[in-house]
C-alpha cells in the first residue's frame, strides 16, 4: 500500500514501526520515516520457491503447449485429440537463460531446471557466479554475456531486481535476439520489460510465447492489447499469493514485531 | 546427415503402415530408415479396414513391417505374405499385435521398451504445478474474459514444498523420473508397491523422503496421486470411486499411464460431486473420449491427448530406435524382440 509523504507527516507520535508484509518497500518514504523516528521493516526473503516454481510452471506449460490446448478446449475445439496442432518439445537438453539468475530465486529455479535436464545460462554483471555459489562448478551452468543469453536460450526467465538500470531493459531489441521458437517468462517486476515493445513483438510472433506473472501495471488496463494475445499468458503475481507463502509473511511479520518489542532492529531497512 | 550402411549389409524392403500417426507434423527425420531399408511410408494415421491392410501389404510384399499403435487383426496376420520376417512396433505397447500368431509364422515382433520416461514424467510434474497454481481455472476464466483473479484471487493455490506425492506403481522407471523432479520441488514421496518395499538397489532406497506405503494409505495421505503402473488384468479399473473417496478433498489425481486403469464412469461421478479438487488425465479409456462424454465438460478435469510420446524429440527417438531394431535384425541380432 502506498504511504504518501503527506500521510506519514500526519502520523501521530505513537507510530514507531512500519512493517511492510513483503519485500519491496518503494511504497514507503523510508527517509522521511527515519526523520520522524519511525523504523521501517520488511521481509527480505520469504517466497523463493513460490516464485521459482512459477518459472518452472511456465516452462513446463510452454513445452507442452498447455495454454494453447486450454484455449482450444474452451472453444470446444478438440482437434488436438485427432492430430496434435501446436509444436511440443521435451524439456531435457533445452537452454534456460536467467537474467540476473545468480541470486536466490535464480538458484531455486536451477535446483529444479537441472534435474529437468536443462542447461542453464546466467547473465551477471560481474561475468561470473559469486564465489561459493551453489552451482559455481556445475558444467551445465554457465555465465554468458547478456546478448548471448537471449540468442542461445529456449526459455528466458527474468530474475533480477527492478532498479533504474533494469527498468525497461528488456524490449524489442532483446526479444529480436531470441530464437523464434523461444519463450520469455517474467516473475520479477513488470517494469523490467518494455511492455509496449513486447506487445508489438508478440503481435508479430517474433518469439513463440510469453508468460507474465508480473506486468507494468497490475492488472493491465482493461483495454490493453496484452489481454488478447494468444501467445501471451498472464497470471496475477502468483509468487506471493499461495496460501503457505502468505502465512509465512504473517509469521515473519510477527518475528519482526517481536524483535522490535525486544529492542532489536531485525530487517529494518532505514 | 546421411548414414552410410556397410557395403556388406543388405537393404530389405520395409513398409510403415501408418507413418502419419508418428509424423503428423512432417518434422521427423526418416533418413536412417531410408538408408537401412527400401522404405515405403503409407502416410496415414490409421487403417481400420482389414481388406485395406491386406491389400497394401500384398502390393508391397515387405520383409519388414512398421506400425504405430495400429490394430493388426488375426485375419490380417494370417494373410501375411511369407516375405514378412520382422514386425516393428514404433512404441512400447504391443497389445495391438497378435504376437503368438506372429511367432507361429516365424515373424519377430520388436518394440521400443523405453524411450519416453522423462517426457511422461515431466507431464506428471506439469499437472502438479498447474493444479497447485490453479492454472486451468485461471485459463478458463481468462478465456471467458473474467479478470476477477486480477482483483481478488478466486481459487486456492498452494506451495509445492512439503506436499505429498503418491505414485501408484511408482517404483518403476517413470516413477523414478518423476521423483527426480518432485524431490527438488520439496515434495515427500509415497509409493505403493506390491512387495511392500522398493526394489533392492533402487535409486531412492534410502531416501528419508521416499516411503513405501499401502495402497489405501497412499490415497488417504497424498496431496497429488499419480498413476504410474502398467495396464494389466490386475490394474484395469483398479482406481475408482472407492479409491477416489479415500483421497483428501483438496487433492488431485493425475493419470499419464493407461486410461483403463481408472474406472472412468466412477471418476466422472466423483468429479461431478467434487469429491476431490481436480483430475489431470493425459490418457483416457477411449482416446479421445466419446464426443458426448461428460468428461469433456467437467471444470475440475483437464484432458490432454496422450502428450507422453507426442513431443518432437520423443517421436524422433522412436524413429531412431526403430532404426536400431532394424539394423540389429539386418545384422542377424535380436534386440527388443517380444515374442
Amino acid at each position: 500500500m502506498d504511504v504518501p509523504p503527506k500521510a506519514l507527516e500526519a502520523f501521530p507520535p505513537s507510530v514507531k514501526l512500519i512493517c511492510e508484509a513483503g519485500t519491496g518497500y518503494n511504497n514507503i518514504p523510508i527517509e522521511l520515516a527515519r526523520k520522524r523516528g519511525i523504523s521501517v521493516a520488511n521481509i527480505p526473503t520469504y517466497s523463493n520457491e513460490s516464485v521459482a516454481h512459477m518459472v518452472i510452471t511456465y516452462i513446463m506449460n510452454f513445452g507442452a503447449a498447455i495454454f494453447d490446448q486450454a484455449r482450444m478446449l474452451q472453444n470446444n475445439d478438440r482437434r488436438n485429440f485427432k492430430v496434435f496442432q501446436p509444436p511440443i518439445y521435451e524439456i531435457t537438453g533445452k537452454t534456460l537463460g536467467m537474467v540476473g539468475g545468480s541470486g536466490t530465486i535464480g538458484t531455486c529455479v536451477a535446483d529444479v531446471a537441472l534435474p529437468l535436464g536443462m542447461n542453464i545460462a546466467i547473465s551477471s554483471r560481474s561475468g561470473k557466479l559469486p564465489k561459493g555459489h551453489k552451482y559455481e562448478n556445475d558444467p551445465r551452468v554457465k555465465v554468458v554475456p547478456f546478448d548471448d543469453l537471449f540468442r542461445q536460450s529456449d526459455y528466458v526467465s527474468i530474475n533480477c531486481p527492478l532498479n533504474s538500470e533494469t527498468r525497461h531493459s528488456i524490449g524489442e531489441r532483446e526479444i529480436r535476439l531470441m530464437k523464434p521458437t523461444a519463450f520469455l517468462i517474467n516473475t520479477a517486476r513488470g517494469g523490467i520489460i518494455n511492455e509496449a515493445e513486447l506487445i508489438k513483438c508478440m503481435k508479430e510472433k517474433v518469439i513463440a510465447g510469453a508468460g507474465l506473472d508480473t506486468q507494468e501495471v497490475e492488472p493491465p488496463p482493461e483495454d490493453s492489447e496484452i489481454w488478447k494475445l494468444d501467445n501471451v499468458f498472464l497470471t496475477p503475481h502468483i509468487g506471493w499469493r499461495r496460501l503457505e507463502t502468505r502465512q509465512r509473511l504473517c509469521d515473519m511479520t510477527g518475528d519482526n514485531i517481536e524483535s522490535y518489542i525486544k529492542g532489536e532492529r531485525k530487517n529494518v531497512v532505514n | 546427415m546421411a548414414f552410410l550402411t556397410s557395403p556388406a549389409l543388405r537393404r530389405p524392403t520395409a513398409l510403415f503402415l501408418n507413418s502419419k500417426r508418428l509424423n503428423f507434423d512432417n518434422k521427423l527425420d526418416f533418413s536412417r530408415l531410408f538408408a537401412l531399408t527400401e522404405l515405403t511410408c503409407n502416410q496415414v494415421d490409421n487403417i481400420t479396414s482389414t481388406e485395406e491392410i491386406i491389400d497394401i501389404i500384398k502390393k508391397n510384399e515387405p520383409e519388414i513391417l512398421i506400425t504405430k499403435e495400429m490394430q493388426l487383426p488375426v485375419k490380417v496376420m494370417e494373410s501375411f505374405p511369407s516375405s514378412i520376417k520382422l514386425l516393428c512396433e514404433a512404441g512400447t505397447g504391443f497389445n495391438n499385435i497378435p504376437t503368438l500368431i506372429a511367432r507361429s509364422k516365424h515373424i519377430d515382433v520388436c518394440n521400443i521398451p523405453t524411450y519416453s520416461n522423462e517426457s511422461v514424467a515431466h507431464m506428471v510434474i506439469t499437472y502438479i504445478l498447474n493444479f497447485a497454481a490453479a492454472i486451468f481455472n485461471q485459463a478458463r476464466m481468462l478465456h471467458q474474459q473474467d479478470r476477477t483473479n486480477f482483483k481478488v484471487f478466486q481459487h486456492p493455490i498452494y506451495e509445492i514444498g512439503g506436499k505429498n506425492l503418491g505414485l501408484i506403481g511408482g517404483s518403476g522407471t517413470i516413477g523414478t523420473a518423476v521423483v527426480d523432479i518432485a524431490l527438488p520441488l520439496g515434495m515427500n514421496i509415497l509409493i505403493s508397491s506390491r512387495s511392500g518395499r522398493l526394489p533392492s538397489g533402487h535409486k531412492y532406497e534410502n531416501n528419508p523422503r521416499v516411503k513405501v506405503v499401502t495402497r489405501d494409505e497412499l490415497f488417504k495421505e497424498s496431496d497429488f496421486v499419480s498413476i504410474n503402473c502398467p495396464l494389466n488384468a490386475e490394474t484395469r479399473h483398479s482406481v475408482g470411486e472407492r479409491e477416489v473417496r479415500l483421497m483428501k478433498p483438496t487433492s488431485f489425481l493425475i493419470n499419464t499411464a493407461r486410461g483403463a486403469i481408472i474406472n472412468e464412469a466412477e471418476l466422472i461421478k466423483c468429479m461431478k460431486e467434487n469429491v476431490i479438487a481436480g483430475a489431470g488425465l493425459d490418457t483416457q479409456e477411449a482416446e479421445p473420449p466419446a464426443e458426448d462424454s461428460e468428461i469433456w465438460n467437467l471444470e475440475n478435469v483437464f484432458l490432454t491427448p496422450h502428450i507422453g510420446w507426442r513431443r518432437l524429440e520423443t517421436r524422433q527417438r522412436l524413429v531412431d530406435m526403430t532404426a536400431d531394431n532394424i539394423e540389429a535384425y539386418i545384422k542377424g541380432e535380436k534386440i527388443n524382440v517380444v515374442n
